[in-house]
């Protein structure tokens, strides 16, 4: 459903220069010259577009004017490689991020709780968090609640995938998470809500303005799984490895989910 | 516990210097050619094990052999294979003297992530901040030493690459009665019902004592349930052949439709596997690590 009052705040925050993700009630959909459904479509445009509205990155390579539902963004160059062409978005219709209720945020936060009371989930992630070195906090419950009162804190991700997006840190005062609400009401769907949710918080958890990323997470889960006694836990990917950042992710996933598996 | 935590008064001499050498490695430890003996001389540590290990002016992640079939490389256990190094002091990429549009560049999934330079033929890998500020710096295998690839190892898996957050493992499950596979599946098609734009991701292991079509056959039971029973588009069920586990395990996984997939994480070599065939057992050595996908 269209929310105006709620896209009008997200074309203000970008109007404001603040950076971070797009926020609860604006989307962009296709126009000529960017693909933003259809072939050629992928998930990380939505983070690509977004960088590119908040001004944290390359601010000399677009442009943007225009009213609520029709906010244009001109992309004509980069500075820095990556694969958007250059194109035109505009708002419209059906918001991508969704403004969450404070029972919805109440509700993620009962999911990551009911997960973390699995002793041997909860031992896992306060001793992950240890491990990375600087977190604000090795209780992912205050990290929980420090980035729930950041300014653009959770918001809702429309559909899935992507199933969770984190940005900023909380150490950088700009942490922001979008989430997927979970699919079902069975446990098995609040677990696995909760496990991207923390997957997301551990992005943010850094007390100072650098994230953590995924292959920082993953050698810090082999290193607390080995220390915990886990069996047949297989070595972190290598640097050397092909696609180091993705295999990286699902290696970390793999751990996590060993530690906080449901059943 | 695995990381030792150490504190060493050397200085940090690899970062401090104007230009790298490959061949001098990182405090002397080149991967591939370093043993244990020399990384406890040159580190100060105490044991080889794949781990942290926490130094006066930064922090290095090392990987060391276990064996070759495992590891990916044949070398001697306990040699190190790997080392990546994060300064903790802050330090500019400008400060290192390096030329880096000689290397090979990677970005990340969004402009915010780090970009990696890397030089295959020295084995060296540069992780940089937006704001090129050095993350880490890894040492690798250099090109010049792939004479010692053990192939078809568990490392060597197939990798499309793609966007990590669009890709969440959802269940697994081991050698289940079919009752209560059906209802772990019920549940996973639940998940693809409500998330139109997914696939689903069957990724089968066979144990250590398998009979032969194992892994595939149980994968091919979990599609053929969720095709026939679950009315699930059989395009957007995606099967596994994910090698050998300890035992029989299944994993499921939810990912963009067209996405990139899962990727297999078996933990038992071929040769270590007993076929199960005709009552009698025997030793397997002519499966290929590498996955088939369906």
């Amino acid at each position: 459903v269209w929310n105006p009052a709620a896209a009008a705040a997200g074309v203000d925050f970008f109007r404001d220069g603040h950076s971070g993700y797009l926020p609860a009630g604006v989307s962009y959909h296709s126009h000529s010259g960017v693909p933003f459904s259809g072939p050629g479509w992928s998930p990380q445009w939505q983070e690509y577009v977004n960088y590119i509205y908040s001004e944290s990155w390359a601010p000399d390579t677009y442009t943007y004017a225009g009213d609520v539902k029709n906010l244009t963004v001109n992309v004509t160059a980069h500075s820095t490689g990556g694969f958007m062409p250059d194109g035109t978005a505009s708002l419209a219709d059906a918001p991508q991020n969704l403004a969450l209720t404070p029972e919805q945020i109440a509700g993620l936060r009962k999911d990551l709780k009911d997960m973390l009371a699995n002793s041997k989930c909860g031992d896992f992630a306060k001793a992950l968090l240890k491990q990375l070195g600087n977190s604000y906090s090795d209780n992912a419950l205050t990290l929980f609640d420090k980035v729930a009162g950041m300014k653009n804190g959770f918001y809702g991700l429309a559909s899935a995938p992507p199933f969770g997006l984190g940005g900023g840190t909380i150490g950088g005062g700009n942490a922001s998470i979008g989430i997927r609400l979970s699919a079902g009401d069975a446990p098995i769907f609040h677990n696995a809500t909760a496990r991207s949710l923390f997957h997301e918080l551990v992005h943010v958890a850094s007390d100072s303005a650098r994230g953590f990323g995924h292959p920082e997470m993953a050698q810090a889960a082999y290193a607390v799984a080995v220390a915990q006694g886990y069996k047949n836990v297989p070595k972190p990917p290598e640097p050397g490895s092909k696609d180091y950042d993705y295999q990286s992710s699902l290696y970390f996933e793999s751990r996590l989910f060993d530690a906080c598996k449901l059943r | 516990m695995n990381s030792a935590i150490m504190t060493i008064g050397c200085l940090l001499v690899m970062l401090t210097t104007s230009s790298f050498s490959r061949a001098e490695g990182w405090r002397g430890i080149v991967p591939l050619h370093s043993t244990c003996e020399d990384a406890k001389r040159l580190l100060g540590i105490t044991k080889c094990e794949t781990g942290s290990y926490d130094f006066k002016d930064e922090r290095a992640f090392i990987w060391f052999s276990e064996k070759p079939c495992a590891d990916g490389w044949n070398v001697p256990p306990g040699t190190v294979t790997s080392i990546e190094v994060f300064p903790k002091k802050k330090l500019q990429l400008a400060t290192l003297n390096i030329d880096e549009r000689k290397l090979k560049k990677e970005v990340g999934q969004s402009a915010a992530d780090p970009v990696r330079y890397i030089d295959e033929n020295e084995g060296l890998v540069i992780t940089v901040y937006p704001n090129e500020e050095v993350k880490s710096i890894a040492y690798i295998p250099a090109a010049k030493d792939n004479y010692l690839r053990y192939p078809n190892s568990l490392t060597d898996q197939s990798t499309t690459g793609g966007d990590p957050h669009s890709i969440i493992k959802f269940d697994e499950y081991g050698n289940l009665a079919l009752n209560e596979e059906h209802k772990r599946l019920d549940d996973f098609a639940f998940m693809l019902q409500n998330e139109p734009n997914t696939q689903g991701f069957i990724i089968a292991y066979a144990g250590r004592r398998a009979r032969a079509g194992e892994a595939q056959a149980r994968a091919e039971r979990a599609r053929n349930y969720l095709v026939n029973t679950r009315n699930i588009e059989s395009a957007r069920i995606v099967m596994v052949d994910g090698g050998y586990r300890e035992e029989l395990t299944v994993e499921l996984f939810v990912g963009a439709k067209g996405g990139a997939a899962p990727i297999p994480s078996p933990t038992v070599c071929p040769s270590e596997v007993q076929i199960i065939k005709g009552g009698s057992v025997r030793n397997s050595n002519c499966r290929s690590t590498r996955p088939r996908y369906k």
